[in-house]
């Protein structure tokens, strides 16, 4: 497919490559960076199922029948990722990493705990 | 996620809707024609998939190592699309619309929810030991002698015992350690 990408100016989108377009064609504009986790998101999926389908084709009959619901689940979280595509509303995949990204208070609440544990000072926490 | 459809107007893009990028985003953009057209072929290959189970739904059968094959001739021609994306002299196809029913792309297995308990017992978060997590984590005890009281008591093993009688005296229990 002829891809291009843009920078935004104003009301305007300014392309890298203006010549792959006609003329009044209409095109649909993404920002780069989240149709990137997406993409990745897909290939990650696949990948997954690849890898499962090498190490089944060793093994029984009897090993798919646990596996084959894993293989459907990962082909429906394919299907979500495909449809956030022309979904409207913010990812999910920003929420995520900001949930599992906080470590700070943690150390806080340790060093408080433990200084009221008696026989101990406060001085050997100390980081 | 955010996205704009625009037009071209003399080598630049008018988009539709400019209010929803920054001015420090890289964009890419694609004809809207064709990328509609690779949205679709893709959402086929996926019902196929869904096909391909849809026989463990309907008639209960097992899965045979045909239809891992199958699948995975789907999901390679999945990652060609994928790949095919970012090739300028792709041919595609034509539109398709799925006509396969919802019950068949529900999700039937949620690991989630059956070992519930056991995943998030693995969650370790240092917290302080507070008043507060000693008297839930002393309720939680309780609970589980008043379950096993409970039992028995349909059994028949204690008959003399009222229920009201049984749970003040757990009440009397939690105070009498509480005072300690």
């Amino acid at each position: 497919m002829r891809v291009s990408q843009g920078v935004p100016c104003g009301r305007m989108v300014l392309l890298y490559d203006p010549k792959l377009f006609n003329d009044y064609e209409e095109v649909i504009i993404f920002p780069r960076e989240e149709f990137r986790i997406i993409y990745d998101s897909i290939r990650e999926w696949l990948d997954d199922i690849c890898k499962s389908d090498g190490y089944l084709k060793t093994g029984e009959d009897f090993l798919l029948l646990g596996y084959w619901p894993d293989i459907m689940e990962k082909v429906k979280l394919i299907e979500i990722n495909i449809n956030l595509i022309f979904d409207q509303r913010p990812l999910q995949t920003y929420l995520d990493a900001y949930l599992y990204g906080t470590v700070t208070d943690y150390v806080d609440a340790a060093a408080d705990f433990e200084s009221k544990v008696p026989g101990k000072s406060r001085s050997s926490i100390d980081l | 996620m955010r996205l704009s459809y625009g037009i071209m107007d003399r080598k630049k893009i008018l988009a539709y809707k400019p209010e929803l990028f920054r001015k420090s985003d890289d964009l890419l953009i694609f004809p809207s024609e064709d990328f509609d057209k690779w949205h679709s072929e893709i959402l086929e290959y996926i019902d196929g998939l869904y096909q391909i189970n849809s026989k463990i739904i309907d008639n209960g059968d097992f899965v045979d190592n045909r239809d891992l094959n199958l699948a995975t001739g789907v999901i390679t021609n999945i990652q060609e699309e994928l790949d095919q994306l970012f090739n300028p002299n792709e041919v595609l196809g034509e539109y398709y619309v799925s006509n396969l029913d919802d019950k068949y792309k529900r999700r039937r297995t949620n690991l989630y929810g059956r070992y519930m308990q056991k995943i998030d017992r693995k969650v370790t978060i240092k917290m302080p030991v507070t008043n507060k997590i000693k008297y839930k984590h002393l309720l939680e005890i309780i609970r589980y002698a008043e379950q096993k009281f409970d039992r028995k008591y349909k059994e028949g093993h204690t008959p003399t015992i009222n229920k009201k009688q049984t749970k003040l005296s757990h009440l009397r229990l939690v105070l009498i350690i509480f005072n300690k």
